[in-house]
């Protein structure tokens, strides 16, 4: 690994102003950044550690939504009982992720920063609408997570800006939702292709909202602003979600890489779509 | 790149030393303490093989730089007998013949001690997922289950 220097520092305001002074990056839990320093992929002179500033790990209502610390890791995601209650897609996610050992170090902000096409947090966060809210010595903004994401691997953040927290507006109780992964093991594994699905059915079964999100199949995490327009104002049928499924397929652009090709990444989107509009269609 | 000090509670003693930045919890252990149980089985934290307790959760050390560990307490397998006696968890790996060639076996018995903290009375469902991060290239996993139910069983009845 390279060599580089490193501060651990007590406070956020510490973090980034010595974020700003050296030029350097950050590091959380390490489970992505520490492999990537192995291969050159990851590179820094100064690394600033981010795990001392534990006021960033949280998960709390606030005002309508619910806002998640960018140092939360996996483990507080799952065991959270307000997640649970609140998003629940983005809780089954978090127990996907990597393995236990993974999930006991990495974070919420790290799996954004990180942005891989692949990160399993990221289609239940655009499904949720999600926002993330970054802090710096200039300042802080917030902006939707769709807009964070740019490319594989690839973020709007600056280089001296700490994701401070997520938020996503409460759910409407008749919400439902699930996440599913499609890996090369159960375990310990990057995803093939994932799926994220938000639905909101009336008493007669008429879809009042639809939100799918798809992973490991385009540059970023996307939205199918197409097949959710199928769905929206239409009863949930065998038919409708077929047609939705297939369309969800036709909006994604996935490649060949080591794990699988982009054809069968493409079948198995509409597979996992509708499988999953069905689970939550028998739900209700 | 200048050294950093670190102070850390390793297996209950405590531990100052000065070290590079990059180095990992896992060469800490290994190289500035002599503790080699723990193992480097592919430094990218696939394989569970350096599966340590920090501040009781399992982590992979590899991927822990020595700067983090500081002030943390950390639980290595050399520290799992006491006066002699193994661990029951040690115990039932051995009685289970859960145990071939023994590269993972620190880590798994790692994995396996902080899983029973959480969850005295692990399904096969449970241990199975719970080990998902621990990879074992001789034994198949059966009796590495086997082994965990069978040490859940004896510390339940202390």
């Amino acid at each position: 690994m390279q060599e580089f220097y490193f501060e651990s520092p007590p406070t956020l305001d510490e973090v980034c102003r010595r974020l700003s002074d050296t030029g350097g990056r950050l590091i959380a839990g390490g489970t992505d950044v520490i492999p990537q320093m192995q291969t050159g992929r990851f590179q820094a002179d100064w690394l600033i550690d981010l795990s001392r500033v534990t006021e960033l790990s949280y998960i709390a209502p606030k005002n309508g939504s619910i806002q998640i610390g960018g140092l939360t890791n996996y483990i507080k995601l799952i065991n959270s009982p307000l997640l649970q209650a609140e998003g629940p897609l983005l809780v089954q996610a978090a127990e996907l992720v990597g393995a236990v050992q993974t999930r006991y170090r990495g974070t919420l902000g790290g799996n954004i920063a990180n942005a891989s096409p692949a990160g399993d947090t990221l289609p239940p966060l655009l499904a949720l609408n999600a926002a993330v809210t970054l802090v710096s010595t200039a300042g802080g903004r917030t902006i939707p997570l769709a807009d964070l994401l740019q490319g594989p691997g690839q973020t709007a953040l600056a280089p001296n800006e700490v994701i401070h927290h997520i938020s996503f507006d409460r759910l409407p109780a008749n919400a439902t939702s699930i996440f599913l992964k499609l890996g090369n093991r159960r375990g310990m594994a990057i995803s093939v292709v994932n799926v994220a699905v938000l639905l909101q059915v009336d008493q007669d079964n008429r879809v009042e909202e639809a939100r799918i999100a798809l992973g490991a199949v385009a540059p970023t995490p996307i939205r199918c602003p197409q097949a959710e327009a199928i769905l929206k104002g239409q009863p949930l049928t065998e038919t409708l979600i077929e047609a939705t499924a297939e369309s969800a397929k036709q909006e994604c652009s996935p490649i060949d890489d080591v794990r699988a090709s982009a054809g069968y990444r493409q079948h198995m989107v509409k597979v996992l779509v509708r499988r999953g509009l069905q689970m939550l269609g028998n739900k209700g | 790149m200048d050294n950093i000090v670190v102070n850390l509670t390793v297996n209950g003693q405590s531990y100052r030393g000065e070290t590079r930045p990059n180095q990992t919890l896992l060469y800490l252990l290994r190289e500035d303490l002599g503790l080699t149980g723990t193992k480097d089985g592919c430094s990218e934290g696939e394989c569970g093989a350096c599966t340590v307790l920090l501040d009781g959760e399992p982590v992979n050390s590899c991927l822990v730089l020595a700067g983090q560990a500081d002030g943390r307490e950390v639980l290595t397998i050399e520290g799992l007998a006491q006066n002699g006696a193994l661990h029951p968890v040690q115990r039932a790996f051995v009685e289970s013949a859960a145990v071939q060639c023994g590269f993972c076996a620190p880590g798994l018995i790692m994995s396996s001690v902080a899983l029973l903290k959480r969850t005295p009375n692990p399904t096969a469902g449970e241990i199975r997922t719970a080990l998902g991060g621990n990879l074992c290239r001789c034994t198949g996993y059966t009796k590495i289950v086997e082994a965990v139910q069978r040490a859940a069983e004896e510390l339940k009845h202390g």
